[in-house]
């Protein structure tokens, strides 16, 4: 190395230590190393060691995995357990976002005036979101079994049980129903927050041009909160398409396993079938597809927005 | 060689972090065998289940009497650390961490077969309950304290007498008959739960049918020798019969295990399948009528049924373990003293011939049950005669399909396919 391109960094250096603006910059960077170490031991490490495991038939004791190429990549598309997985994970995201949002957005709407009724309102509709799923799944499969609370009510009143937990279909509504109940908290405290951001003055102003609710709702508060729709839209489509531990405690993935979801099959296969190779590939495959997924909602959003804007 | 190892261990470490966000990983050790007459002294970390039973203060208390005779001596008592709360996957973790304890209890896996100790040469292991049935390929790794009878049908006293029915049923056809009888005197026949419920019950009222025409059977099957379309085709078309009949609730897949447990002694059933451990609920249950129990019959024969039998609470030593002489001690300490023995088995609600302890009438009964039968069969468990591991969730799906409309031959082809691709 010649002494002029040694000498060309240290200059650099030396040249964001002179300046305020250099400092600052400095000072940035040297502040994001502690998350960018932390992101990369607990994200990018973990991502690149389940690839390579995902190339391997470990079995999670196995001293020496053997190599098996890309062979668990070929299984996926041919096992009926990772189809049936997928289309039911499928289902819960897509539906679930769906009435997550709904419901969070509708609520937002009609609680987001200041009042003490709508402030004792919000902390009741956010208090579900702070329980952990596994005991949100406990507590309604208590209420929801052949013989729980629910059933008992109704046939206390005179009216045959529901098979909330026991018929496939049942099941899977019954499992969304808890995943709305339990979410839509959260998406109510963004969307309310979102909406306190709208211009008294628009809104005005729409409304002396003749618009109605329903209008003004289109055309003046959904554009203007459409960043917080497309925030509450990624992250509950993320959590949905990574659901587990509801499902664990509510219905177990069954009945028949009509309501395993990608993720409680991954762990089901790696850990209960020892296939840590296969689940390992699973996983790859689920990360891709969320992180697909969520990079094609933002960018729609943001075209739909720039669109907006022309 | 050793980059290769630490590779492997940080990608156990961080896959575990990536899947289950409470595992350890990463290690592979323990392929290597301590020397057999190392470590007299010292602490065992022994690794055992726990349960609302199996406290850790009870373990504590079980081996103080050992800990006292053997001052060089003390056992750590390490309790599941899994997300699932299983010895097994808590030992899958332990393992690839290379952090394997000494002596385990409660551990079925055949994966870790490979870092266990052969204790065939050891008398007192090899004159262990079910020490046969635990061989694989003539070495012995389990050391069982009893056994747990499976194949059971508790009844509710009160409904047989109300419904007609004098004596407990010996065949499938009695059994069924019963049933309508039980039915048609306002009771559910039989009392079946989702979970893992549904399957295993499967499993305790047929593998007579199968293990006594054949004690070798669950071997043959776990090696894929057996089609269970063929050998178990009539008993599931049996059970199919019965879930059209009413014998059996269509919604019982909503209930789960403690709720079946808790309905039957509540009066709603008159008859549950389950394994000797529902003695210990039995006895703690108010309850205004008498429980009775009668071995699951055959398919079409009187004969006395075999009882299928697993063990309990096997013990098992790693040979990595540099504490093998302490490990061997203590073993035989928890499997051979006679108060350690009973208070386990009265603890756990296992039976073992010659250790009767008292609990309540209907622990009599399955001890008599135990003592006066024809054989006892070893049906999954430990050694031969389990069946690869996901088989048990794989079936129940299958047996839980029979509720949702699907029908027994499909189901069970399924399962004969999930098998072959699965042989042990």
């Amino acid at each position: 190395m010649s002494l002029s391109t040694t000498a060309r960094p240290v200059r650099a250096l030396r040249d964001l230590f002179a300046t305020a603006r250099g400092r600052d910059r400095l000072t940035g960077l040297v502040m994001t190393v502690p998350a960018v170490v932390l992101f990369a031991i607990m994200m990018i490490v973990p991502l690149v060691l389940s690839g390579y495991l995902s190339l391997t038939d470990w079995d999670g004791y196995t001293a020496h995995p053997a190599m098996v190429g890309l062979d668990h990549y070929r299984s996926l598309l041919h096992d009926p357990e990772v189809r049936q997985a997928a289309w039911i994970t499928g289902v819960l995201a897509v539906v679930g976002t769906i009435a997550v949002n709904a419901v969070g957005l509708a609520l937002a709407l009609a609680i987001s005036a200041p009042s003490r009724t709508n402030t004792l309102l919000r902390t009741v509709f956010f208090y579900p979101y702070v329980i952990s799923a596994l005991i949100i799944g406990f507590l309604w499969s208590a209420l929801l079994s052949t013989n729980g609370a629910v059933n008992s009510a109704l046939r206390a009143a005179g009216h045959a049980g529901l098979p909330f937990l026991s018929q496939p279909g049942w099941a899977l509504a019954s499992l969304i129903g808890v995943v709305v109940w339990s979410g839509f908290g959260f998406t109510l405290v963004l969307y309310i927050a979102g909406l306190h951001t709208v211009p008294a003055s628009l809104l005005e102003a729409a409304r002396i041009d003749g618009a109605g609710r329903s209008r003004i709702l289109r055309s003046v508060t959904l554009p203007m909160i459409a960043p917080v729709v497309t925030v509450n839209v990624v992250l509950t489509l993320v959590t949905l398409l990574r659901s587990y531990d509801l499902v664990l405690s509510l219905t177990g993935g069954g009945p028949a396993g009509s309501t395993e979801t990608a993720a409680y099959l991954i762990l089901a296969q790696s850990f209960q079938d020892n296939a840590l190779g296969y689940g390992s590939a699973q996983s790859m495959v689920l990360t891709v597809v969320t992180g697909i997924a969520a990079l094609a909602i933002t960018f729609l959003r943001r075209r739909a927005d720039e669109r907006a804007g022309a | 060689m050793g980059q290769r190892k630490s590779i492997n261990a940080a990608a156990g470490i961080l896959l575990g972090l990536s899947l289950t966000t409470a595992c350890g990983g990463g290690g592979f050790d323990g392929d290597s065998a301590g020397d057999p007459e190392s470590g007299a002294t010292g602490t065992v970390r022994m690794l055992v289940n726990i349960t609302p039973n199996l406290t850790r203060a009870y373990w504590r208390e079980l081996v103080a009497p050992f800990e006292k005779a053997n001052p060089g001596i003390k056992v750590q008592i390490d309790s599941p650390t899994a997300a699932d709360g299983s010895v097994d996957s808590t030992l899958q973790q332990l393992l690839a961490a290379g952090n394997a304890p000494d002596v385990v209890e409660g551990s079925h896996s055949d994966k870790v077969v490979p870092y266990l100790r052969d204790l065939s040469k050891l008398n007192w292991a090899a004159n262990a309950p079910m020490a046969d049935a635990q061989r694989l390929d003539g070495h012995l790794y389990d050391v069982a304290i009893g056994q747990q009878v499976q194949s059971l049908v508790f009844y509710n006293k009160e409904a047989f007498t109300k419904a007609g029915v004098t004596a407990p049923p010996t065949t499938m056809r009695e059994l069924t008959a019963a049933m309508g009888k039980l039915k048609a005197s306002g009771y559910l026949p039989l009392q079946t739960a989702g979970e893992w419920v549904t399957q295993a019950q499967v499993i305790m009222l047929f593998a007579p049918t199968v293990t006594t025409d054949d004690p070798e059977w669950f071997k043959q099957a776990a090696r894929g020798e057996r089609s269970l379309s063929t050998d178990l085709g009539p008993s599931m078309n049996l059970y199919k019969s019965w879930l059209d009949k009413g014998y059996l609730d269509k919604q019982a897949l909503g209930t789960k295990y403690a709720e079946a447990e808790t309905d039957f002694l509540s009066g709603k059933a008159a008859m549950y399948p389950m394994g000797c451990w529902f003695v210990a609920a039995e006895a703690q249950a108010k309850k205004d009528f008498k429980v009775g129990v009668f071995p699951a019959p055959q398919l079409n024969d009187s004969a006395t049924p075999r009882l299928s039998v697993t063990p309990g609470a096997n013990y098992r030593i790693f040979k990595a373990s540099n504490r093998q002489k302490a490990s061997e001690k203590l073993v035989q300490f928890l499997t051979t003293d006679h108060a350690a023995v009973a208070s386990q088995l009265k603890q756990d609600s296992s039976f073992r011939t010659g250790y009767p302890y008292k609990l309540s009438p209907l622990a009599d009964d399955v001890q008599k049950l135990l003592d006066d039968s024809a054989g006892h069969q070893a049906i999954v468990g430990s050694g031969a005669y389990q069946m690869p591991a996901g088989f048990e969730a794989e079936q129940n799906k299958q047996v839980q399909s029979l509720y949702t409309g699907g029908d027994a031959a499909t189901g069970l082809n399924k399962v004969d396919t999930w098998l072959k691709a699965h042989t042990r």
